[in-house]
Order: structure tokens, then sequence, then C-alpha cells
């Protein structure tokens, strides 16, 4: 099960939005939380989802259609010069030798 | 001409033109106004100066050469702080990028400089564009020069404020629900939001991908079409911008007799402030006694547009959003792990307003609210565009209100999100098409507040639209009007 779905199936028959599921979402978004902040946004982000609800109780009509949506072109995926590869790296909070640096991620491995 | 706070673009680009001031003594008279006035308003957070003064420098020795110069010379321009500039800092008004120094030029800051225009600062802003009065800004609210205890509409704050208070004569934003519309209309000024894909945002930080849109802003209607002028046309390196010329400064004035003109009567059933209603209403008795037709047009879907605009626009940020992971760019909080500095980092990095909008966007978007939600709110989308369409089956230019009322207390709706996303309900509903449409000051409050009225045209019309913004503008006579 992939953990969007965790997220819906784990909290059924909850509220809304119970501490849970938020704790859920937040991991989800990547945001660590901490109690207090929960506390205040939990409620907001309730009202939020509520008033945004409302979009449920728009009539299915024809006019409900993707397809009425403005036009957003898109060009051809081709490649094109981009950033020079010291200029991208030049931004970087960490990088060495031309790369990224990251914290490792597989066991045992180096930075 | 003798140079003041108020001089328009116009004017500043005809004497510079006619050689009786250098662009560099011009430049030197914007930076001090913006030294005095700017720790009263905060409406820069990056003061622009040696790129200025170089650049000034650069078009008299042009002159001095005998080089015919470029066609908005010497004028003063401020951008918002979501535009990278190269080698100048770039915050989108977040610590996340609160050191952030562009590599590269977004392709309207190219454009405006390539015009001759010389920026002098970049402008203090809702952080990530989030925002309806400044103050999800990291770097503290800017502050409308109307009236120093009031927030001077969001997300483009700074430029709005910078403007109004005579720093420069005009200032890019970038609009996604109304951050360019909405901040006119607090500030007194004119803005407009170009037709989605009519000016190119290679280089715009991305909020919301579908709705991003870069737009001008100035005191008079004049300097706002100079400005689009300026940066409009297809760019290669976006894939979104249209394949369309740029759009020249409209000219001859508009003959109004023959405009249809659709009066938006159910946003002026809302609750509004009289003195948005009273200007609304003036709007249409100009344009009808200059000859143009008036009639009542309705929306049908608009009432369910903020809905889905604080669906869609959450779900697109939280995508886009997802690149702030402390490895490329922007900051970074070590950890142990890839994931828990990830986590370290967005948590530390971005504000409350941000956060609530990931949050949301990550709900609609989750397995088992994603129908219900997302999908749903992108076919409303579609009906709302539909209605816009056929409104222009019928009128040529529809006017309504740019916000509810005049400019709100600092602090006042802080504490409540949803109040605040009620600032730009009228300013969504043709955002949602991609619909181009501009804010122009339509009267004041007794209290002395500026307020807007919006017109909305069809798509890529943005010379009607400003032609019908200029004709408003002479009937209402305001713009000689300025803060104190």
């Amino acid at each position: 099960m992939r953990r969007s779905e965790t997220l819906y199936y784990t909290a059924m028959g909850e509220e809304m939005l119970g501490p849970k599921r938020f704790e859920a979402l937040a991991r989800l978004a990547k945001l660590r939380i901490s109690p207090e902040q929960a506390c205040k946004l939990r409620p907001q982000l309730e009202a939020i989802l509520g008033y945004i609800g409302r979009i449920q109780t728009l009539e299915e009509t024809p006019a409900l259609s993707r397809n009425n949506a403005a036009p957003r072109p898109l060009r051809e995926d081709e490649p094109a010069e981009g950033l020079a590869p010291e200029a991208a790296l030049g931004a970087s909070p960490n990088s060495a030798s031309g790369y990224f640096r990251v914290p490792k991620f597989v066991k045992g491995g180096k930075q | 001409m003798t140079l003041s706070a108020w001089s328009t673009a116009a004017s500043i680009r005809d004497t510079v033109a006619k050689g009786e001031i250098s662009c560099a003594e011009i430049a030197r008279f914007f930076l001090d106004r913006m030294e005095s006035l700017n720790p009263g308003l905060n409406a820069i957070v990056t003061v622009t100066e040696e790129r200025a003064l170089a650049a000034a420098k650069a078009l008299d020795e042009r002159r001095a050469k005998g080089e015919q110069l470029p066609p908005l010379a010497g004028v003063p321009a401020v951008v918002k702080d979501n535009l990278c500039a190269k080698g100048t800092k770039t915050t989108c008004g977040s610590r996340m990028l609160a050191g952030y120094v562009a590599p590269y030029d977004a392709t309207v800051i190219s454009k405006l400089e390539a015009a001759g225009a010389i920026i002098t600062g970049k402008a203090n802003m809702d952080e990530f564009a989030m925002g309806s009065s400044g103050e999800t800004s990291a770097f503290g609210p800017a502050r409308n020069p109307w009236n120093r205890k009031l927030v001077p509409g969001g997300s483009s704050s700074g430029a709005a404020a910078a403007v109004a208070a005579g720093m420069a004569p005009f200032a890019l934003g970038s609009d996604t629900g109304g951050s360019v519309k909405q901040p006119a209309a607090f500030c007194g000024l004119a803005g407009l939001r170009p037709t989605y894909g009519r000016v190119s945002r290679y280089g715009l930080v991305a909020f919301a991908s579908s709705l991003d849109q870069v737009g001008p802003m100035a005191r008079t209607v004049e300097d706002c079409a100079l400005l689009f002028s300026a940066i409009s046309g297809a760019d290669s390196r976006d894939s979104t911008c249209l394949d369309v010329a740029p759009e020249p400064a409209p000219r001859p004035p508009l003959d109004p007799r023959g405009l249809r003109v659709g009066l938006l009567a159910e946003q002026l059933e809302e609750n509004l402030d009289p003195a948005v209603r009273d200007g609304v209403m003036k709007a249409a008795a100009i344009l009808r006694d200059g000859g143009a037709r008036v009639r009542e047009i309705s929306l049908p879907h608009a009432s369910y547009a903020l809905a889905a605009y604080y669906v869609i626009a959450p779900a697109e940020c939280s995508t886009n959003l997802a690149r702030y992971d402390g490895v490329r760019y922007g900051l970074r909080v070590n950890a142990p792990t890839t994931g828990e500095q990830t986590e370290a980092t967005r948590s530390a990095g971005f504000g409350e307003e941000v956060t609530r909008r990931i949050l949301t966007g990550t709900f609609v978007l989750s397995a088992g609210y994603r129908d219900a939600y997302y999908e749903k709110a992108v076919r409303a989308r579609g009906a709302i565009t539909l209605d816009f369409e056929n409104a222009f089956g019928e009128v040529d230019v529809l006017l309504g209100p740019t916000t509810p009322g005049p400019a709100f207390a600092l602090g006042s709706r802080s504490g409540d999100p949803l109040s605040m996303y009620l600032c730009d309900v009228f300013t969504i509903p043709p955002n949602l098409g991609g619909f181009p449409g501009i804010s122009l000051p339509c009267g004041f409050t007794d209290g002395g507040l500026p307020v807007g009225a919006q017109l909305v045209g069809r798509r890529l019309q943005e010379s009607l639209l400003l032609k019908t913004a200029a004709f408003l503008e002479n009937g209402f006579g305001l713009t000689e009007r300025h803060p104190e």
C-alpha cells in the first residue's frame, strides 16, 4: 500500500482531519510540525477544507469539463542549452567535485 | 520637465530622449528617495544600487556616443523579489531563499533592461507569492503609503507600495489569484494581469504553474501599457509562453461608441464597501456617457471560483515547492539522513501560510480525495471559463469591483486565513480562465483610501483593456492624487 493510500485508509471514521490524519498529511508533505503548531494549524486547515469542500456541491452538468479550460500549449520536449554545471552548483548549500552533496541514504555507504 | 517623485515613466522617457537630464541623475534621485522612504514602508528588500548606477552610466555613455537610446532609457523600475536577476538576491519573501543569489536573469528582467529601464530594487512580497496582504513575508510586512497602519495588499505588496510612494514610476509584480490587481486597488494604481502565456515566466519562481503570470503596476494606465509592451512576447525558454508578438503600447485613445460593456451585477450584490460600489457604477456611467452600451452580465459558476482556486493553487504549490529539499539551492538544515534533512529544512524554511497551502495541496491530491476535490475543481474551472467565453459572445469587456473593500489594518486578518482568501474573490474568476484583467482606481473612501474597478477582456485583448482603462482614468481624473 502506498503512503498516500495509508493516509486515507488508516484514518477512516475520524473527523475530517483528526490528529492522526494530520500527522500523516504532514509526513506526506515532508514537513515536521510541532504539537504547538499542529494545535493552531489543524483547525485552520479544517476550516479551509470545509470551505473548499463546497466544490462538491456543484451540480454535475455538461459545462463541468476539463475540455473547457484555457489552452496551455506546451512546446516539444527537446534538449536545449541550460545553466552551466558550475552555475547550477554555485547556489547549492553543499557541493563538491561537480556534484550536490547529500547525507548518505544507502546503508553502509559514504556521504 | 522637473524630475519629481510623481514623474511618470512616459515623462521621464521623453525628458531623457530630449537630453534634458542624464540617466545617472534619474537613478540617483530615485535611489535617494528609496533610501529615505523605505525604512517606514519596508517595500524593498534589496536595493540594487550598483546594478542601477552601472546601467545608467552605460546608457549615458551610449548617448554621448550619439547612439539612439532604447524606448524606456533611464526609467527606474522596481521588480518583485520572485523574479531572478543574475548576481542579485532573490528571496521570494522566504527564509528558504534568504541567501539565494540567482545565477541567471528572468526573461522579463532581460527585456526590461534591454528596453533601457533601470532596476533599482527588489520588492518585498508575501512568501512565495502566497498571501493577500504582504504579511506572510519573512522580512516583515510592507506598509501602505496611504496609511502606514494598513496593508498594501499582496502578494506584490512591496512593488505596489514602492510605486504608490513614488520610489519608482512602475514595477513588475506577479499575479496568480490577484497579486497584481488586488494590491494595485489597495494602493491607488493601475495593475495589469496579462493573458496567461502572454509574458514569459522564465526566471519567475513558480507557485501555481497553470495560473502564474507576470504583470505591470504603475500610477497611470499609460505607464502600465509601456511596461507591458516592454515585457510581452514569445519566449522559447517558457514552454507555456504563447507565440505572439510583443504588444505595442495602444494608440489612439478609445472611442467607446459601440463598445459593449458587461456589468458584473452579481458581484455588486456582494457585501461591498459603498465606495467600491459607487466607483464601479461611476465607471459604468463614464463609459455609457461616452457612447458605450452597458448591460448586466451573469457568470453562473463564478461563485465556485474561490473554492476551485483554493484547491487548484495549493495542489500546484505543494508540487512546485517539493523542490525545496535543501540540496540544490536555498536553506539546508543538516541532519543525519536525507529524509530527515528534507523535513528539517522545509520546516525551518517555510512560513505558516506556505505550510498551510502545502498541507492543503497535499490533502486534495491524496488518494481518496483527489476526485472529490482536485478533479472536481479542475472541471469547475472549465465551467467558469465557459461562463466567461459565453459572456464575451455578448460583450467586449466586463466591468466589476477588484476587491470587496479598501486596504485593511495590519494584523486584522492574519489569524483567519479564510477571511484573507476572500480578498481575492473577484480577481480569481478571470484568472482561472486565463483572461487578462486590469485594476484601475475608481474612487476613494471617506477615509481617503483608494478603491479599484476591474476590467476583464478576451484572451490577448490587452490593448482594448488598456484603452478602456485609459478612457476611464481620464473620466475619473484621480492620477494627480498621491499619498502624503
